[in-house]
């Protein structure tokens, strides 16, 4: 089942992703006609007001409303006709239990940051979005500028919502899994024949095509 | 002033000083400067440099000016008698609530202004929740007695300076604990007292 959000104009406002959505994404190196990121974990502010989306979220999370809701599944973020954009990403340093990170810093104390422009004309009545949210791979604090004329739309299936109570009663089975342990099972259930070895070798990008393809199709 | 971590969290965590609770049971811990100047509401764990801190994370430097009141409810009792502002800053504050009510904070903050003081309520995107209530509220704000100063425009806001850009963030989040970001790219409103 899909649901798709207009994130134009005030649609934005609606939705919170940072700190709890994580994104994944192939970096192109030169500025992109069209880009699709998955999203983990967007949260949806007041979606009592939205009728049609209530239509469709599972009795357990209607109940609940008014709530925020968390998207427990992968949503797909797509941008279309994009005239410029940059991204900066700060990555977290190692750690083993998912829970409290930090930047990593240089030897003088200072944040690292990683950036890459996707260069274009500046144009006045192009609206420009900005995403912050947690990046899976390299893993750090990114921030998404993309410039776009076009509505810019996030896919979902409504069924993945999750109340905020769900979330934090239940981490383990509905907030992004940084091991991997689970979403490594969604890639391989659909991957016909997929082997989990194979799947591992080639994890970020492999699983990134193979649940758009899924949402895509 | 982060509401939905409340004081009871911190239990079980020994220090004397800051299990002191005052008449009204709110904790108190701080240190204020008679030189004070410049107020940062719901400051956490990233104080401004210069401002005394409410709502500091108590633990992390108890030589910093701080101090801690209920969530949303008023410090001039904390305060010297007559103490007021020239200045409160307020970045990426976010209240609980399915339909948190920010018109409090800009309360808060205006109880303890200075006449032609100001009001720099920044966030790390305009997105924020709090920045698109005070952007959707102006009326609202306008009613507490405070003016707009920049942008004029109604329901807009501008680039925050650089002192806020450069402010390290971070906020605690139920599942992933403590998750710095940056300010590299916060926007603010700023208003004035009149």
């Amino acid at each position: 089942m899909r649901y798709t959000f207009d994130l134009s104009g005030s649609g934005m406002q609606r939705f919170e992703f940072f700190p709890e959505a994580t994104a994944a994404l192939k970096m192109p190196a030169e500025r992109p006609k069209a880009l699709s990121v998955l999203v983990w974990g967007a949260v949806v502010h007041e979606p009592e007001n939205d009728a049609e989306l209530c239509n469709y979220l599972t009795a357990e999370v209607r109940a609940a409303l008014p709530s925020p809701v968390y998207l427990s599944g992968w949503g797909v973020l797509d941008f279309r006709d994009i005239r410029r954009g940059d991204v900066t990403v700060s990555p977290y340093g190692p750690n083993l239990l998912g829970k409290d990170f930090e930047f990593l810093k240089d030897r003088d104390g200072n944040t690292i940051t990683l950036s890459h422009t996707w260069p274009g004309p500046v144009e006045d009545d192009v609206p420009e979005y900005l995403f912050s949210m947690v990046l899976e791979q390299p893993f750090g604090f990114m921030a998404l500028k993309i410039a776009t004329p076009e509505p810019v739309r996030l896919v979902v299936d409504p069924r993945d919502f999750v109340t905020e109570e769900q979330l934090t009663g239940n981490p383990d089975r509905y907030a992004y899994d940084f091991a991997r342990v689970r979403q490594l099972q969604v890639a391989e259930s659909v991957v016909p024949g997929g082997e989990r070895h194979r799947l591992a070798a080639v994890l970020t990008q492999q699983t990134i095509e193979v649940v758009l393809e899924q949402k895509n199709a | 002033m982060s509401v939905g971590w409340p004081y009871h969290q911190f239990n079980g965590r020994h220090d004397p000083d800051r299990d002191k609770k005052d008449t009204d049971n709110v904790a108190t811990y701080f240190s204020l400067q008679t030189g004070d100047r410049v107020l940062h509401i719901g400051a956490g764990d990233n104080p401004l440099p210069g401002s005394l801190a409410e709502d500091i994370e108590q633990y992390n430097n108890k030589n910093y000016p701080q101090l801690l009141a209920a969530p949303g409810g008023p410090i001039s009792q904390y305060l010297s008698q007559g103490h007021l502002f020239d200045k409160v800053v307020i970045v990426n504050i976010k209240l609980g609530g399915t339909k948190p009510d920010y018109g409090q904070i800009f309360e808060l903050a205006a109880s303890v202004m200075k006449s032609g003081a100001t009001i720099v309520w920044a966030a790390f995107t305009g997105y924020h929740q709090s920045m698109a209530w005070a952007i959707g509220h102006e009326p609202e704000i306008i009613n507490l007695g405070l003016t707009k100063l920049s942008p004029t425009a109604p329901g807009r806001y501008e680039d925050a300076t650089s002192d806020i850009r450069a402010l390290p963030a971070s906020v605690l989040s139920p599942v992933r604990g403590m998750v710095p970001f940056s300010n590299t790219n916060a926007v603010q409103v700023v208003w004035k007292k009149n």
